[in-house]
């Protein structure tokens, strides 16, 4: 059977099919059809697990969202000072470049 | 645990309410929505304790994006964010969830059944056991499925079509 027949199949389980009529004759009259039919709808069994029930109170959800603008905010003003630390020698060394620089103009200049 | 807004629909006036950050209308979706979103990332994390972290971070995430939802199907827009913050997860921990066997409940049938059907999904890539138990477990159609992965029906469709076959065929079946 080619896949277009299958994908037909399939989207007849999910009640999406353009041509029902088309399925379900092919189902009364062709063995193959039906035993792959069968097959697919073995992940209907899906529908039967059950949900988890979620441990998580809706409390903390809202109070993580409170703590959210706090916890970015930090996280920003830590990446700056972070940025800081790391720039800090290059600027130092580029001012002290920049005194040098004057000095030795002045002299030039006297 | 609260059971005060057990059963509440989420229509129209919640999710506008919601949006304006009213505390009683976030948690009606909470409510709605807690369970399912849970037990969605219970196969793609590692254990519940990630579950809950990925749902928490899942639920930060919808109250605060809530202002771009323009209307149309909330239950398709909720998924859409739950679906590609899991995928992200997934990318980044590249972990699966050895789901206990104490963490499964049953409806009917055998446990042995149910664990058979959570190990099958767990095999399956992760873009087509999400589609599979979005359409199977949620109902959604393939009209909130393409909204849900950003892709056409016909794309639905066929991709439905292979998780199927995937399913099967990891599930026991030597068809392929």
């Amino acid at each position: 059977m080619n896949k277009k027949l299958e994908i037909l199949l399939s989207s007849y389980i999910d009640g999406e099919c353009e041509h029902p009529k088309i399925v379900e004759d092919m189902l009364k009259e062709d063995e193959k059809a039906k035993e792959i039919y069968t097959k697919l709808l073995t992940s209907k069994q899906i529908k039967d697990l059950n949900y988890t029930e979620c441990p998580l109170s809706f409390d903390k959800i809202i109070l993580s969202t409170k703590k959210e603008p706090i916890k970015q905010l930090l996280v920003t003003a830590g990446a700056v000072a972070i940025a800081f630390l790391l720039l800090f020698p290059l600027i130092k060394s580029s001012h002290q470049a920049q005194q040098f620089k004057s000095k030795i103009l002045t002299e030039a200049s006297r | 645990m609260c059971y005060k807004y057990k059963g509440m629909e989420v229509d129209n006036l919640i999710i506008e309410k919601a949006k304006t950050g009213d505390r009683d209308s976030q948690e009606i979706i909470y409510r709605k929505f807690k369970d399912r979103i849970y037990t969605l990332a219970l196969y793609y994390t590692k254990n519940p304790a990630n579950s809950s972290d990925v749902t928490q971070d899942i639920f930060i995430k919808v109250f605060r994006v809530l202002n771009k939802f323009n209307g149309g199907n909330f239950k398709a827009w909720i998924y859409r964010v739950s679906v590609n913050h899991l995928l992200n997860y997934v990318s980044r921990k590249q972990t699966f969830l050895d789901l206990k066997e104490k963490h499964l409940k049953t409806n009917d049938g055998s446990i042995e059944e149910k664990i058979t059907i959570e190990r099958t999904l767990k095999k399956m890539p992760e873009k087509l056991s999400f589609l599979l138990i979005l359409r199977e477990k949620e109902g959604l159609d393939y009209r909130e499925l393409s909204n849900v992965f950003g892709v056409p029906t016909g794309t639905i469709k066929s991709r439905l079509y292979k998780a199927r076959r995937v399913f099967r065929k990891l599930y026991g079946g030597n068809d392929e």
